[in-house]
């Protein structure tokens, strides 16, 4: 009866952790395919393009700048800051496995020991401050920038990963999706409400992209200055676009936010270092 | 008749010389640092509060930030009327940010 009791209540937990991992993958769902129905055309696999999946011409000038990136000379910066070892000699590919191969998939991840997300730049700070050397800010692109413009390039073509497992994780999860949905700004606008129920509309002479997908192409290298913008940096322009004072980059609310963000990105391969108008 | 003519001159000469030195008083007074008027003290004191409000809950908008600092470059040049008209614009901006917070999420589930 003692043994009974006790597998019903492990598989009542079980029944309890597949729910709460169903709810992320549920509404992931969802949203691919509010998507699918409105573009039934676009392949999924092509919604890691964007805007550029709207037109066809907007793809073929980023196939051109794609095979001669004017930028190589800034990933070429980042390559050397990958590689230079550390005061202590040890070097960045030491703190991941497969020497940072395919790793950047799986970030943002949640970290059940500090019971935060962690993303991959904060991964390489973790690798730093272990290292004896002090983190980069994450809004400086001369650093945190260059360093993910050449290290996230070698997890190109994995497929977006993101795990949302455990009670902690998922309030994570419902953080971001939450900011995601939520309107801000002067002007009023939410995430959402340009990137799933307006997808394909323009606005600013832009179409908006798709969610799904977006998170997979950053940093990016944008406009005709080929600006460095991270994940988060793109986020903080947003905002500010939207007239809501940026928050941090690197901050709470932001890495919730990347955490439900490259979630929806479940699936799709990633590409770093790309260009965007 | 002197008299009057006199007392009209003198009454003339005063008029003017109150014309001239009447804004010029009252520039003077506000440059030797005179206090903002309490109404634009108090006026900055709360768009200073909203919009601290606004920052620690996340909703701070862009439009509150900037005249808030220009309620307070207003006050430094101890321009009590742009200090409170600047101000009003902060606390408003400040308060629809903390409002929207409350709004219903947009496309959720």
């Amino acid at each position: 009866m003692k043994q009974l009791i006790w597998i019903m209540s492990c598989l009542g937990w079980l029944a309890i952790a597949a729910n709460a991992q169903a709810a992320p993958e549920d509404h992931r769902l969802k949203v691919v395919k509010a998507v699918q129905k409105i573009y039934p055309a676009i392949k999924f696999e092509d919604y890691v393009h964007g805007a550029l999946a709207f037109s066809p011409d907007a793809k073929d000038q980023y196939d051109a700048i794609m095979a001669f990136p004017p930028y190589d000379a800034e990933i070429e910066k980042g390559a050397k800051l990958w590689e230079t070892p550390f005061k202590n000699g040890k070097r960045y590919a030491d703190c991941f496995p497969r020497e940072g191969r395919n790793v950047a998939g799986n970030y943002p991840l949640f970290d059940a020991a500090t019971k935060k997300v962690v993303t991959f730049e904060m991964a390489l700070n973790q690798c730093r401050t272990a290292n004896g050397e002090d983190p980069y800010k994450h809004s400086d692109m001369n650093t945190m920038g260059l360093l993910t413009a050449y290290a996230r390039t070698l997890s190109d073509g994995m497929k977006m990963n993101i795990k949302v497992e455990g009670k902690e994780a998922l309030a994570a999860f419902e953080a971001g999706q939450k900011f995601f949905h939520q309107r801000r700004g002067q002007l009023n606008f939410s995430c959402a409400g340009c990137h799933i129920s307006n997808v394909g509309n323009v606005l600013r002479t832009e179409y908006l992209s798709m969610a799904p997908g977006q998170a997979t192409h950053w940093p990016a290298f944008r406009g005709g200055d080929y600006a460095l913008f991270t994940l988060q940096r793109r986020y903080a322009a947003c905002n500010q676009m939207v007239r809501l004072a940026p928050l941090e980059i690197g901050g709470e609310e932001y890495n919730n936010l990347e955490y439900y963000h490259s979630y929806l990105s479940n699936g799709l391969p990633l590409k770093a270092s790309v260009f965007r108008k | 008749m002197k008299v009057i003519r006199n007392a009209v001159w003198m009454l003339a000469g005063g008029i003017f010389l109150l014309g001239i030195t009447g804004p010029v008083a009252h520039a003077a007074e506000n440059a030797s640092g005179a206090a903002l008027t309490v109404e634009a003290a108090k006026a900055l004191s709360n768009a200073e509060f909203l919009v601290g409000m606004a920052k620690n809950k996340k909703s701070l908008w862009t439009t509150a930030a900037g005249a808030l600092t220009q309620a307070q470059e207003a006050a430094k040049k101890q321009d009590s009327e742009a200090v409170i008209r600047y101000s009003a614009v902060a606390s408003e901006q400040a308060f629809l940010g903390l409002a929207q917070s409350g709004y219903p999420l947009t496309g959720a589930d």
